[in-house]
């Protein structure tokens, strides 16, 4: 595991943070490519090297799961965390990272979402066979904003639209293949209780029993014939009845026997793998608490509710399984007499309901709610205790994906998924610095690319990397760029700006549009 | 129908009218006794006060009897009949003041004027609902005044007012006509399209003009030129298709004349280099509204002393700014340029509305390199000096009515919320006693 990440990351750190800009690599030549990935890796090799303990040393310790150490160090040892203590030991070949006046924290934890993927849900309404592994596109934006933000661990799931989703899996938001990329596989089910648009839950349920009956028919036939041609094999004649049969075959049943279609459901309802059930509405939730006692899976089941269904509140405290909320915490009820609006704070009522809960990001929002850090601050914010909030975006949701022995706090043993902070998590002014993901720094706020151009001032965008489109990466374009601010000091009157404008982007190139960020 | 329930009414006998009568002077009475509890004076003790963004007390305690600030003080000594509110971390400012706000109605089609390109006669007052939920999430979240600027959809648009996110009903309205806002970029374009003919060909009153900045401006310069002859007391040459109303003409003359506040709406480079053209040209004194590209032209906007009311801040644009195209070179390092060289910046939160809502965006706008005393006279001070409202709102001072905020900790930080807000000496949002909600 080690040695692939460590090639990756040497591939990342060759590269620089921005490198999923296909269009841009494409238009520069290829000589400029190469005299960059030079320079780059003269930059790189000093410091990464080859060493395999870093320790980060001096900054303030928020390890989630234990007392906050004010002035402490960290040591990372060959992808995990070796030791956490306000005095550690190193190695004498250790990198020595300097954190004074910075916060070691845990790499946040997305604990549910379809972003990465290419298109979240299949047509089909049963597909447990499907895996998000083939539709993770690794040079997703979104990706780059996790590292940025510190999201080093996203739970990739299907979308909610289809009865019976594929197989999700835990990413981090760095690598060239989904390979490169996974954390953990074969994570959970997704299954959606909420129909998609346009259909009934009664068909909903009637798909899922009917998927389960099937499912069940098609296990016993399998057994039956297995201990059938067992006895052919042994030249026996059939001597017990069917159900015993069935009962025999089960036992005589090899993994590789269960066809593929069957493999992740069969899993399911022997309780091997999770559930992620999606609850959108209060009314929801009841029957998914019963679908999954039905088929075996309930100890493995996660609900990802909607707004709404905070209503289920008691019967969500007597399942007392954990649940993925909402991305818009605040649910909003319009009386329909007075027009009156009601909002309630979901996080709180969870809390209050003494349940485990993982807060989502809202991709539809322009800027705060887009960060995990910031939706756990509006849970301080209304009352949920900041040890709560904080596990909500590491701990808790890493549980929930079975990897909080893994992953989600900086205890000795875990996986060294780990961001050095510039203050205080939920501070309005804090930035991550440096990011590791399994001990291996993958982001340095001094070098993201993004974050330098949006914090430029107009006269340092000159160069080909911090062009103003982002796009303009080529010599004539940086001519243009040249011109551009040198007729800022004329007359703006004589100039003909549109004549300016254009040439920034070669004709045929497709000007980048913001993604649409209509909501789930 | 309508006649059938009226009648009904009249034939209501007089016994129901008077029972329904004592009813009411119960309810009024309840109402009144309910005013009374909320005159008892409240003490609150803070942490800090901002008494204005640059002048700070910490620790202080206020008094606010009947609705006015009656002492600031470091301590104050509690009289027997003051409620007493102490939240331990809490700081009190000044009620926030967004200067471009869209409150009160609604974006887009429905509420935007489609009859011309120029329509400084009318009022975004008219077609606003000051009881609109808008109003009260606003107030909640600290903001206790707006200017409410008319939709984008006008190339000279509708006068925009000031008025109180919350209070007595008669006190709601500071101004009713503070600025008159014109628009420059793609959104009049854009929007003009929404009241286009279907087959697109030939032109009829339902055809607006501009489909494209040229058009756009041409509309300005025919609107002001014909403003300027008329007040020569010359003829304009024709008064056909693009000219200005004769409605719109006088109020056009008051805006040359400086009577009326002007604005210009531009995000682009190309429209805030426009912008300033123009002004030049018809030697109009404007503040710019969002300004996206205003680090772009700080030299042109010191030079002609143009203030910004910069906003909303984003990570990825929202709303019409992101099918414009004239918000891809937003830059975090905007706001912190144009104050460092400064320019008068005020901050706004435009349409945008909940977590991207006035408080916020002064979060997003120290997260983004400013101070906090920076964000805060961006959100108080700053703007009332450009509504002119700055003897009102924007800062504490002993003796005025009390428009403030308490908030639960430090201001503009994302584990803040407004926990009391006072809008001109009304307690319209009290969260001090219940949580979670």
């Amino acid at each position: 595991m080690t040695s692939a990440i460590g090639e990756m990351a040497m591939i990342q750190k060759q590269t620089p943070i921005d490198r999923r800009r296909p269009a841009l690599v494409r238009q520069m030549p290829v000589a400029l490519v190469l005299v960059g990935l030079a320079v780059m890796s003269v930059l790189a090799t000093d410091r990464t090297a080859t060493a395999q303990s870093i320790l980060l040393q001096g900054g303030k310790i928020i390890p989630v799961v234990g007392d906050t150490i004010e002035k402490g160090d960290v040591l990372i040892k060959n992808g995990f965390i070796e030791a956490v203590g306000e005095k550690v030991d190193a190695p004498f070949d250790a990198t020595v990272v300097d954190c004074t006046n910075k916060v070691v924290f845990p790499g946040m934890f997305d604990a549910h979402t379809w972003r990465g993927m290419d298109q979240p849900n299949e047509s089909p309404p049963v597909t447990p066979f499907l895996n998000v592994y083939d539709a993770i596109d690794p040079s997703q934006l979104f990706f780059e904003d996790s590292l940025r933000d510190g999201v080093l661990s996203i739970h990739i799931a299907p979308g909610d639209d289809t009865v019976i989703g594929g197989m999700s899996r835990v990413v981090h938001p760095i690598g060239l293949t989904p390979s490169e990329m996974t954390t953990a596989s074969d994570i959970a089910l997704k299954l959606s209780i909420t129909p998609k648009s346009g259909f009934d839950r009664m068909r909903q349920m009637a798909t899922f029993r009917e998927t389960f009956r099937k499912l069940d028919e098609d296990m016993k036939a399998l057994a039956e014939k297995t201990y059938e041609d067992q006895l052919r094999k042994d030249g026996k004649d059939l001597d017990v009845p069917p159900e015993e049969a069935q009962k025999r075959g089960r036992e005589l049943l090899k993994p590789e026997d269960v066809p593929e279609k069957d493999r992740n459901l069969l899993a399911l309802t022997q309780g091997k793998v999770r559930a992620f059930v999606h609850c959108d509405k209060a009314m929801d939730v009841a029957t998914g608490i019963r679908l999954a006692k039905e088929h075996g899976f309930f100890d493995q089941t996660v609900f990802v509710l909607g707004t709404e269904a905070f209503k289920a509140a008691d019967a969500l405290k007597a399942a007392g399984r954990p649940v993925v909320l909402d991305a818009q915490l605040i649910h909003v009820e319009t009386d329909p007499l007075t027009g009156d609006e009601k909002e309630t704070f979901v996080p709180k009522i969870i809390d209050d309901a003494g349940l485990e809960f993982a807060l989502l990001r809202n991709w539809g929002s322009a800027m705060g709610e887009r960060y995990l850090w910031y939706q756990a601050a509006r849970c301080v914010r209304e009352g949920v205790s900041r040890e709560h909030a904080l596990k909500a975006i590491t701990l808790w949701p890493a549980e929930m994906s079975g990897l909080g022995h893994r992953l989600g706090s900086l205890e000795v043993g875990k996986d060294a998924n780990v961001v050095v902070l510039t203050g205080d998590p939920l501070d309005m002014q804090s930035w991550v610095d440096k990011a590791y993901v399994q001990g291996i720094e993958v982001y340095e706020r001094s070098e993201d690319i993004r974050l330098k151009r949006l914090f430029a001032e107009p006269a340092d965008e000159q160069g080909p990397s911090t062009s103003a489109e982002g796009e303009a990466a080529t010599e004539d374009n940086h001519e243009i760029h040249k011109n551009e601010y040198k007729d800022k000091d004329a007359n703006p009157d004589d100039k003909p700006r549109r004549e300016r404008r254009e040439g920034r982007r070669p004709r045929g190139e497709r000007r980048r549009r913001p993604r649409d960020e209509s909501g789930e | 129908m309508m006649i059938r329930k009226c009648a009904n009414i009249r034939g209501i006998g007089s016994i129901a009218i008077m029972r329904v009568a004592t009813a009411a002077f119960v309810l009024m009475c309840l109402a009144h006794r309910a005013n009374a509890d909320e005159s008892t004076p409240i003490l609150i003790r803070a942490k800090k006060i901002y008494m204005s963004p640059d002048h700070v007390m910490s620790p202080g305690a206020i008094l606010v009897r009947d609705g006015r600030i009656d002492r600031i003080d470091e301590t104050i000594d509690i009289a027997d009949d003051v409620r007493v509110v102490d939240l331990g971390e809490a700081t009190i400012t000044a009620g926030l003041i967004d200067a471009n706000s869209n409150a009160g109605y609604r974006l887009g089609y429905h509420d935007a004027e489609h009859a011309s390109e120029c329509i400084p006669e009318m009022r975004v007052l008219d077609t606003i609902d000051l009881e609109s939920n808008d109003f009260k999430d606003l107030a909640r979240a600290g903001v206790t005044t707006v200017y409410v600027s008319p939709d984008s959809a006008s190339v000279i648009g509708a006068q925009g007012t000031i008025v109180r996110t919350a209070g007595p009903a008669d006190s709601r309205v500071i101004e009713e006509t503070a600025g008159v806002k014109a628009t420059l970029g793609r959104e009049p374009i854009f929007k003009a399209s929404f009241n286009r003919t279907p087959n697109r060909f030939g032109t009829s009153f339902l055809t607006r003009r501009p489909t494209t900045r040229m058009g756009l401006v041409w509309v300005f310069r025919k609107s002001f030129h014909d403003a300027q002859l008329t007040a020569r007391g010359e003829k304009p040459s024709t008064h056909g298709e693009g000219s200005p109303s004769e409605a719109a003409i006088p109020y056009l003359i008051k805006i040359l004349n400086g009577e009326i506040p002007f604005r210009i709406q531009a995000r682009s480079q190309l429209d805030i280099l426009t912008a300033i053209r123009l002004s030049r040209e018809f030697n109009l004194k404007f503040v710019l509204e969002e300004g996206t590209d205003a680090y772009r032209c700080i030299d042109e906007l010191k030079e002609n002393k143009i203030p910004v009311i910069y906003g909303p801040i984003f990570d990825y644009p929202i709303g019409f700014r992101a099918g414009t195209g004239e918000s891809e070179r937003f830059r975090y390092s905007a706001a912190t340029e144009l104050l460092k060289a400064g320019i008068t910046m005020a901050l706004s939160a435009g349409d945008t509305s909940g977590e991207s809502a006035l408080p916020m965006q002064a979060g997003y706008a120290m997260r983004v390199g400013l101070t906090r005393e920076q964000a805060l006279a961006a959100v108080t001070t700053v703007p009332a000096e450009l509504l002119g409202i700055g003897d009102l709102a924007g800062s504490l001072a002993s003796g005025r009515a009390a428009d403030l905020v308490v908030w639960s900790g430090e201001p503009f930080e994302a584990t803040t919320r407004a926990e009391m807000v006072f809008v001109n000496g009304s307690l319209v949002s009290d969260r001090t006693e219940k949580s979670g909600s």
